[in-house]
């Protein structure tokens, strides 16, 4: 496993590649930063941004990281859905399942490696986000005093685990339809139109199914619970159920199916 | 034992028992097209017959110990009753293969005859829905325990575009836990060092060719399966590739390559697989598939009214023959000019008695050239006839074996050479058997010109130029190959009449 895990960093280290996801990573972020600052206190179409007073407690750090937690989601899907996607339709699955027969683990390394691209992708928007944070917070004049304070960095490293856990949720997602569609395009369309639109129409007609959607419930981790109708433990112990009944589908169709495209 | 020795072994020792044992114990629902090579065979003519395969249990076979009894321990490849079902229609059926260690071995087919899915099957990436197969001695249920010991290009050199050629061989290096080392040896190999630290997207057709063959050949396999590795290579690197592919197996190697370039098979492979539909039309060697032909001696008489005094002259020694025109479709028998040729069906080496029995009876040939069918007429006629256009030799005025039937010359009447249907060859012999033996006419029917000729190939076509020792000092090429040959060619022409 740990073979194919360093195998499958080589494409991921393309420096196109790498150059365009942080990139893309890093402007999200600082708009999201940006954005909350500037907004704060508003009404926005799904809730409300979040208040001075908020801005300036020891979560204030990770407000603009939770801000663009549905994109870093984005970028997780892509990501998966692209890779394992990718291999498929270029055939390039085909010499790395004979140089690696055990197939579960061939997809145990690949798995590892993309989870630990988009913990990279999460770590870099939150270095953005907190940089352009304490630029953005004297303009608007939010103290930053407790930011730094030990409840602040456990408030950091909190958000930072619960957007994580989130776009590798939004992963599970991608690795799914990669493995289903077998095409890059078709995965990541099909994935980020039931994630984006097809749960946001379902939860506008009917609320309650919020607490039961993955996205939704995705949703409510990253924001550790706050902001939305689920507890933080109900949507982590759903989100871990869906999690696992994905992760067991998408093993299943790896190991046994024909590789015929 | 090394791999080449052990299909040197094979060579020298083996024969075709196994194939003789199976044929008998399973009863193969097939036929031969050429029936001196009893595993040549085609599907039955009244449709797909399931026979069970007696050694063959259907569920999960790897678990029966039984199961690879029959199994030689000195083949690369060994499959029996192998079969593939894709959306109710059967990619590969029943297919048995036999390809000996240290062999180059060619696997030849038409398009959608089943050989990708074969080779998956053999790699692992596809799971057969019946039958057993073994690759270098291990069920291919468990690809793992051989893998390491494969090398494989199948359906095009497939790598990251983004990625340099160094970093793609780089990853499967990885994968298969193979040192950097390596890597350079077969950047080297396939003389693609140069190139090698360039996106991949940037390479040319055959360049990709190249980095395939390098990426197959990482893990210094026992067994290198190529599909297609000469596609888009120039001629000089279609040479090379022939020069290494040939060195790998002098090093003992099992190369297993399929191609739709029958020349370049013919020209490199000492063993060939032919399928079609899936089935198994041939294995074996491939001097004994190309010895099965059809070879012919062409005969230009300087005189072209001594076509037909030619064509009594053979039938009298015993060989088969026909008189075709290089001219226009339509010739008045009279005016047969110095485009006439009497194509005799025998090996090349009567070529020199024709023309000292030519001499005798006072024709003179201007010309007199040997014919030996290659690889892809065979395989095309092979391939032909299981279309079913050997019907077509059935048709009234085309039928008949026997060599003696060159005395009846044709059927047309009026002494007018008319052109010949596509698969209608008027040959002499066909058409003593269509008339009972009656002589019906003063000229055969005339074919098409000779670079098209390519008469549906059966069984009695087969038999008919290919005479007993008995009476017939040439024996045919084949009867040299395989000794059981020549008892079937016997059989033949009892039935023929003789």
């Amino acid at each position: 496993m740990f073979q194919a895990f360093l195998a499958e960093w080589l494409p991921l280290r393309r420096r196109r590649f790498v150059v365009g996801t942080f990139g893309a990573t890093a402007a999200v972020a600082a708009l999201g930063a940006g954005l909350t600052f500037v907004a704060s206190g508003g009404h926005g179409l799904y809730g409300t941004y979040p208040r001075p007073e908020q801005l300036s407690s020891p979560t204030g750090m990770v407000q603009g990281l939770n801000a663009i937690s549905i994109l870093l989601g984005v970028v997780g899907l892509c990501v998966v859905a692209a890779a394992l996607a990718g291999d498929y339709s270029r055939g390039t699955l085909r010499n790395q399942l004979v140089a690696q027969p055990h197939r579960l683990r061939l997809l145990a390394g690949k798995c590892l490696a993309l989870a630990t691209f988009i913990a990279l992708v999460v770590l870099a928007a939150l270095v953005v986000s907190v940089a352009l944070s304490f630029v953005f917070a004297p303009i608007k004049g939010v103290p930053t005093g407790v930011w730094l304070s030990r409840a602040g960095l456990h408030e950091l490293g909190k958000g930072y685990l619960n957007n994580l856990l989130s776009a590798w949720g939004y992963g599970v997602l991608g690795a799914l339809v990669a493995v289903v569609f077998r095409s890059p395009a078709a995965s990541i369309s099909v994935g980020l139109a039931y994630m984006l639109p097809v749960e946001i129409i379902i939860t506008t007609i009917w609320q309650p199914a919020g607490q039961w959607l993955p996205g939704q419930l995705l949703q409510d981790l990253a924001y550790g619970g706050h902001g939305y109708v689920t507890a933080y433990a109900d949507a982590g112990l759903r989100v871990l159920c869906y999690g696992l009944v994905a992760t067991l589908i998408t093993a299943l169709l790896f190991r046994y199916r024909d590789m015929t495209s | 034992m090394t791999p080449g020795e052990r299909g040197r072994r094979y060579w020298r020792g083996r024969g075709n028992r196994v194939a003789d044992k199976r044929s008998a114990a399973v009863g193969e629902p097939s036929r031969s097209v050429f029936p001196q090579l009893e595993n040549l065979r085609l599907p039955h003519p009244h449709g797909h017959l399931h026979l069970p395969h007696l050694h063959l249990p259907h569920r999960d076979p790897h678990r029966d110990p039984a199961s690879s009894a029959g199994r030689r321990p000195d083949a690369a490849i060994w499959t029996r009753g192998l079969t593939k079902f894709h959306d109710h229609r059967r990619s590969v059926d029943h297919l048995d293969l036999d390809v000996p260690a240290g062999a180059l071995s060619g696997f030849v087919g038409p398009n959608g005859a089943g050989k990708s899915t074969t080779l998956r099957m053999l790699l692992g990436l596809v799971r057969p829905t019946e039958g057993v197969g073994y690759v270098l001695g291990e069920p291919v249920s468990h690809p793992e325990r051989y893998l390491s010991h494969v090398g494989a290009m199948i359906e095009g050199p497939t790598f990251h575009p983004g990625l340099t050629g160094r970093r793609n061989l780089r990853q499967l290096a990885v994968l298969r836990g193979i040192g950097a080392d390596r890597i350079d040896e077969v950047l080297d190999l396939v003389r693609l060092t140069g190139r090698a630290d360039d996106p991949f997207a940037t390479y040319s057709l055959g360049m990709k060719q190249r980095l395939g063959i390098a990426a197959a050949l990482l893990p210094d396999p026992e067994l290198l399966i190529l599909d297609e590795p000469t596609n888009g290579l120039d001629p000089a690197g279609i040479r090379e590739i022939r020069a290494l592919l040939r060195e790998l197996v002098e090093g003992g190697m099992t190369v297993f390559v399929s191609s739709h370039l029958l020349a370049e098979i013919e020209q490199i492979c000492d063993h060939v697989v032919m399928i079609r539909g899936g089935r198994l039309l041939f294995q074996g060697r491939t001097g004994d598939l190309l010895a099965a032909g059809d070879p012919r001696i062409l005969l230009a008489p300087e005189r072209g009214a001594d076509a037909r005094r030619l064509l009594h002259l053979l039938a009298g020694i015993g060989v088969r023959a026909e008189i075709r025109l290089d001219g226009p479709t339509t010739v008045a028998a009279g005016s047969c000019d110095q485009r006439t040729v009497v194509v005799a069906h025998a090996p090349e080496r009567m070529a020199a008695d024709l023309n000292r029995a030519a001499m005798s009876v006072g024709i003179a040939l201007r010309g007199l050239r040997t014919h030996r069918p290659n690889l892809e007429e065979t395989f095309l006629r092979a391939t032909g006839a299981a279309d079913g256009e050997h019907g077509a030799a059935e048709a009234p005025g085309a039928v008949a074996d026997g060599p003696t039937a060159g005395a009846t010359v044709g059927r047309t009447a009026g002494g007018t050479v008319g052109p010949a249907a596509p698969g209608r060859e008027a040959d002499s012999g066909r058409a003593r058997g269509a008339a009972g033996g009656r002589r019906a006419g003063p000229l055969p029917r005339v074919a098409g010109p000779p670079d098209r000729e390519a008469p549906p190939l059966d069984s009695s076509r087969a038999a008919a130029w290919a005479p007993s020792g008995a009476d017939e000092p040439y024996p045919s090429e084949s009867e040299e190959a395989a000794p059981r040959a020549s008892r079937q060619v016997e059989t033949g022409r009892d039935r023929g009449g003789r």
